[in-house]
């Protein structure tokens, strides 16, 4: 344990854990509480938080960069499709209260513990009442808190989900996972999956489609207002689809999914200048930055709108990754020394070898055989 | 700060105020790249009185990618004799590759080894170590892994 170098800890100031609370002997719950608002993939606060099917809740930048990897529930292992994570509202409103009311909360629960540690101290008497009517303060204006963020934002949701499953004869996209019309699956694949959307009517027939969804609004409206009848609601139904369409205006759609693999580099320079992305670097590089960034803005969507990032927020993150990414793949995989030291005895072969040959090029092979010994490594094709 | 070294600090600052598990020890963990732990099988086993160091490397990917785990084999240590472990360090265990999961950590990973070298009734090398160890890479996550024992 003593081989745990400070430094690294030192610059963890910011980062904050559950383990700051005291145990359950002292300060029952809270320990578990402040972990039960955490990820249990980044073991932050959960940002964005979306659940999954089967419950499970995670920030929506942790699980979709893990689903393309593993499409399954990273703590029960059951399959998941990224089309139907649904934001976690109240979760994300206990965060933003819990937050706001931890520190407070941390230092009452440690002067509480000082307290009875030293139960003589003369002040003991007198604070005690004045803490305990603040801290009722504090959770009262939390409620409200809670109230404001929840109400509003909670309603996009249901209706969002229940469009596309009420359309007949649609598909859901095999790249995008966007619902389909089930005949233009094809020409909306042909299109790279930005056109000929169930939702979007402009790419369909226009008559048709206005009238089934005038149909499934009323649908809607009937279910939340039973008292109503479908024929008397009819411009009612009309006034509340127009206010729906302006609501959506402002909503924030999510990004589809691209399948790169069958796009040429010119088309991944394309989409990224269409989020004015920087577009310098090879195709790995590109398609990286791509989804990195589709990751990113589609986690941007799962935020409450009052939390929501700018474009050029999300960016500067996204340049940040990518500076990451450079400078941790640097330092892994051709750490040139430790590597050299590893090596020793095949790159001394190897130089040995080529030199009656080559005595000119003697320097350059003993730089080149890092990528020689690489590849001299055949795959091993079985385990055990 | 990179998304890994973020996860591993907090793991370090679990591990700092809350201790390891009874049989596991933080041998190194002074950069967000390599780490090495050493466990120990407690109780009645066939490896008993024997320890073991577990190397962990991480990349920028870590928890979405699994860590790169294995024994460490130098003249202080050795790998344990195990039908999933192979002489070079190498293990053979699924949840280090496809069956890994986010959720799990550097404690959680050396717990699941330590109770795999508890459950092991026969000291013996995989059929294929001499085989695997000549043409394996040096790292074992390079390697395409095929997992079919459920019993150990």
């Amino acid at each position: 344990m003593s081989s745990i170098a400070g430094n690294l800890l030192a610059t963890a100031s910011d980062i904050t854990d559950s383990s700051d609370f005291p145990g359950d002997a002292d300060a029952p719950g809270l320990r578990a509480l402040d972990d039960a608002l955490r990820c249990d993939i980044c073991r932050d606060f959960y940002d964005a938080p979306v659940s999954l099917s089967c419950g499970h809740t995670f920030c929506s930048v942790c699980i979709r960069s893990a689903l393309p990897i593993s499409a399954t529930c990273p703590t029960c292992r059951k399959a998941v499709a990224e089309s139907t994570l649904r934001r976690n509202v109240a979760v994300e409103a206990a965060v933003a209260t819990w937050q706001k009311a931890r520190s407070l909360i941390l230092r009452l629960a440690k002067e509480d513990i000082a307290r009875n540690t030293r139960p003589q101290s003369s002040s003991h008497t007198q604070r005690h009442p004045e803490e305990r009517s603040r801290k009722r303060k504090r959770s009262g204006s939390s409620v409200s808190v809670s109230d404001e963020i929840v109400i509003p934002s909670s309603s996009p949701v249901p209706s969002g989900s229940a469009t596309p499953d009420t359309l007949p004869d649609t598909v859901e996209c095999p790249i995008c996972q966007k619902t389909v019309l089930s005949k233009k699956i094809n020409m909306h694949i042909d299109s790279g999956c930005k056109r000929h959307l169930a939702e979007a009517p402009s790419g369909d027939d226009p008559t048709t489609m206005k009238g089934k969804q005038k149909q499934r609004w009323s649908e809607l409206f009937n279910a939340s207002n039973s008292a109503t009848t479908g024929g008397k609601n009819k411009d009612k139904a009309k006034g509340k689809l127009r206010a729906k369409e302006g609501e959506e205006d402002t909503e924030l759609n999510h990004i589809p999914k691209v399948a790169y693999d069958i796009h040429k580099q010119k088309r991944l320079v394309e989409l990224l200048s269409e989020w004015s992305l920087p577009t310098h670097g090879d195709r790995n590089t590109l398609i990286w930055r791509h989804s990195k960034w589709v990751v990113l803005y589609n986690a941007n969507v799962d935020r409450a709108p009052e939390n929501r990032r700018s474009l050029d927020q999300l960016r500067s993150e996204l340049r940040k990754a990518e500076e990451a990414e450079h400078k941790t793949r640097k330092e892994v995989v051709d750490d040139p020394v430790a590597y050299q030291r590893a090596n020793k005895d095949m790159f001394e072969k190897l130089t040995e070898a080529a030199r009656p040959r080559k005595p000119a090029k003697k320097q350059q092979l003993e730089r080149a055989p890092e990528s020689t010994v690489e590849s001299m490594q055949p795959e091993a094709d079985d385990g055990e | 700060m990179a998304v890994s070294s973020r996860r591993l600090q907090k793991e370090l600052m679990d591990i700092k105020k809350e201790g390891t598990p009874v049989g596991i020890e933080v041998l190194k963990a002074d950069d967000f790249s390599k780490w090495i732990l050493s466990v120990e099988v407690l109780g009645d086993t066939i490896y008993k009185g024997e320890k073991f160091a577990l190397m962990f490397r991480f990349d920028n990917q870590y928890p979405i990618s699994a860590p790169a785990v294995q024994f460490v084999v130098d003249d202080k240590w050795s790998a344990p004799e195990h039908p999933h472990v192979y002489s070079n360090g190498h293990i053979c265990a699924s949840i280090l590759g496809s069956e890994w999961s986010p959720v799990l950590s550097v404690v959680s990973v050396c717990v699941t080894i330590q109770s795999m070298l508890a459950s092991c009734k026969k000291k013996e090398r995989p059929p294929d170590n001499d085989r695997y160890v000549a043409h394996a890479p040096e790292n074992p996550k390079k390697t395409r892994w095929d997992f079919h024992d459920d019993n150990v």
